[in-house]
């Protein structure tokens, strides 16, 4: 190209730059070092504790939901028993303001 | 380096045990080349070193996505391209100047006594150059330096052959027109 002949002719391809002397020579070396290699993982030692311990909380799990149904269960059949006595405690009061005689020709029509 | 020469290092890469002294095969081979395509670009030693540096590092880092689908070489480049253009645009940034501006302010390197040796004249032809926007200066560099073939420069920089012969050719009009105006 005659254009790239004329910068030629002009200033050449001398490389004006300095460079540390023996800057090459360790280059390879310094870069090397700061390359770090890949960690590698070591198998971690599993205790006897860390392999049971899922199955002890799933035991564990089992139990309490265990325990929670029973507590339930017994709260719910306190509640039936609860609503017996109102229905007592209401029939009693009904009753009070019925008088012997009236309460006696009921019972007879209703045999 | 040979083809056979990289298909065999590229292999060596998939192996835990051989990685590390092919990967440092490759930094033997590559690292002056990849260090001056840096410093044409960045001017100064301590800046080249760090980004040439971190470029063997992501390479390390990202090694097992590499498959050989590019050379090793071409590859290197595309990270130490953009290692380059990403800390020129932070530097551009910090200092307030639009990106799409010349490296000005690599200007006073020139003047530095512990970064430049050249003379008068390669004085004049490195300004010439910081005239350029980056990615023409890039494609200077490679094409008039460090003589790479357009191929070569267009698989590290992704464009198009007949794009770099343009942008080539622009860039050596521009620094003509340089030295014309500053005799």
């Amino acid at each position: 190209m005659e254009k790239e002949n004329d910068i030629l002719k002009v200033a050449g391809k001398q490389n004006p730059f300095k460079v540390p002397e023996g800057y090459f020579e360790s280059l390879t070396s310094n870069v090397m070092k700061r390359l770090e290699d890949p960690v590698e993982r070591e198998t971690p030692v599993v205790s006897m504790w860390m392999r049971v311990r899922p199955y002890v909380y799933l035991a564990a799990m089992f139990i309490g939901i265990t325990c929670m149904i029973r507590v339930y269960t017994g709260l719910t059949s306190g509640v039936n028993n609860n609503s017996s006595v109102v229905e007592q405690a209401t029939d009693e009061y009904l009753l009070s303001s019925v008088d012997t005689y009236t309460l006696y020709e009921y019972l007879e029509s209703a045999e | 380096m040979e083809e056979n020469q990289e298909k065999e290092l590229i292999h060596q890469f998939d192996d835990p045990q051989t990685r590390r002294k092919a990967f440092e095969v490759v930094v033997n081979s590559f690292s002056e080349q990849l260090y001056w395509q840096i410093r044409r670009m960045v001017l100064s030693h301590e800046d080249t070193n760090d980004l040439l540096q971190n470029t063997f590092i992501k390479a390390w880092t990202n090694l097992d996505s590499f498959r050989g689908e590019a050379r090793i070489s071409t590859w290197l480049y595309r990270i130490a391209v953009n290692e380059c253009i990403t800390f020129l645009n932070k530097q551009k940034q910090m200092t307030g100047i639009p990106l799409d501006d010349v490296d000005a302010s690599l200007l006073w390197m020139l003047e530095a006594p512990e970064e430049f040796s050249g003379d008068d004249l390669q004085k004049k032809l490195q300004k010439a150059i910081l005239q350029l926007p980056d990615k023409q200066r890039l494609v200077f560099n490679m094409k008039y330096y460090q003589e790479m073939k357009y191929e070569e420069i267009s698989d590290a920089l992704g464009t198009s052959v007949g794009a770099l012969k343009a942008s080539y050719h622009y860039a050596v009009k521009k620094i003509e027109e340089f030295f014309a105006n500053n005799d």
